[in-house]
């Protein structure tokens, strides 16, 4: 006769057979339908892999990048605060007692200058609208002559 | 496994490699043929596990490559030996947010009937004739138990089949199915434990049905 616990036993190793039976069955199944995947799927998932390692190249650039940016604050952290305390220590009185304000006189007196440029005057409209006769044009260049001439003689007695 | 890795990656690299190539390069290009190799392993069992759980084959590849991008570009660098269970933990994570996404699709669009997608299909059993050993009884046997334990695993929950296939066909610890699947050693031990018995259940009933 059979103890309970022996029987309890029994169940329990005839429960943990099939259970290994049933996970190899099916392991076995899963294993065989890996292996004999169709060829469409198969090429699909060679193509989802080499997409997915073509990712490896840009994590290259990505760290040259990261060396460029290092150079970059490098630059920032050591050139740029010794050029500023250059500048502070020998260029602040000059930049802010005589430099600013030549400067802004400077800008003052061009401004200025640039406002007084006479404007060139128009030519009279008479000229272009009226129609001179050539006797007249001649008479008109004779009198220029003579007081031209009127007034070199002045001049030389001047 | 990852002694694999390492005798695959020595025997590809040393010959060749040329001899002026510096350290770094050859690190680099080692640890690219690494995942290279890794991937190429992982990616039939995930693809299954991506399937089981969405169904359809379009979907699965998706899910499946963008855990491969992820798996490369955020974690290449770490230790080889935990690639897998982070793969595991990224492909699970991915299948979830697409399970919430078509939930979510399914509400918003809630007058459109759930459609079955056109490449959801019941699993494949696969056809092995080569053989000339195995008779065709022997055969037609193996076929059907081989159709009846993917019909019988398809009708697990999510979970109970993540588990079986992580710790029954990956040979994962308790511990390393935990942590991909968020949950708690004792909770992968019932999942497991409810998996077996319902693949017994239905295994047996279709073989009390078939015979």
């Amino acid at each position: 006769m059979k103890s309970p616990s022996n029987s309890h036993k029994h169940k329990q190793n005839h429960a943990s057979n099939d259970e290994q039976i049933i996970s190899k069955q099916v392991n076995a199944a899963l294993t065989q339908s890996a292996d004999k995947l169709p060829e469409q799927v198969l090429a699909d998932l060679a193509q989802a892999r080499n997409n997915a390692l073509a990712k490896l190249k840009p994590d290259e650039l990505k760290s040259n990048k990261s060396k460029f940016s290092l150079d970059i604050r490098i630059v920032k952290e050591v050139v740029k605060p010794v050029i500023q305390t250059i500048l502070n220590r020998y260029f602040s009185v000059l930049g802010l007692k005589i430099i600013t304000p030549i400067a802004l006189a400077l800008v003052v007196t061009v401004s200025f200058k640039a406002l007084q440029v006479a404007p060139i005057p128009a030519l009279p409209s008479a000229m272009f609208n009226l129609d001179i006769p050539n006797e007249d044009l001649a008479l008109l260049e004779d009198l220029d002559f003579v007081t031209w001439l009127a007034q070199n003689e002045q001049d030389a007695f001047l | 496994m990852d002694q694999d890795y390492c005798q695959k990656i020595n025997l590809n690299e040393v010959e060749t490699i040329p001899l002026t190539t510096t350290n770094s390069t050859l690190a680099a290009k080692a640890s690219d043929i690494s995942m290279a190799v890794f991937l190429q392993e992982i990616e039939k069992k995930a693809y299954h596990l991506a399937l089981l759980s969405v169904g359809s084959h379009a979907d699965a590849l998706d899910l499946l490559q963008d855990t491969m991008i992820k798996l490369v570009t955020k974690y290449q660098n770490r230790p080889s030996n935990e690639w897998k269970p982070l793969f595991y933990k990224i492909l699970k994570n991915k299948i979830r947010d697409w399970h919430r996404h078509q939930k979510v699709k399914s509400l918003v669009f809630f007058w459109k009937s759930p459609q079955v997608s056109e490449e959801s299909e019941p699993w494949p059993v696969t056809l092995d004739f080569g053989s000339d050993n195995t008779s065709p009884e022997d055969e037609l046997t193996k076929i059907r138990q081989q159709g009846l334990a993917l019909a019988s695993l398809q009708q697990l929950s999510e979970k109970q089949q993540q588990c079986f296939l992580l710790r029954s066909w990956e040979g994962l610890s308790v511990k390393e199915t935990a942590e991909i699947m968020g949950c708690s050693a004792g909770s992968v031990k019932t999942h497991y434990f409810r998996a077996l018995n319902k693949l017994r259940t239905l295994m047996g009933e279709d073989d009390e049905i078939a015979f």
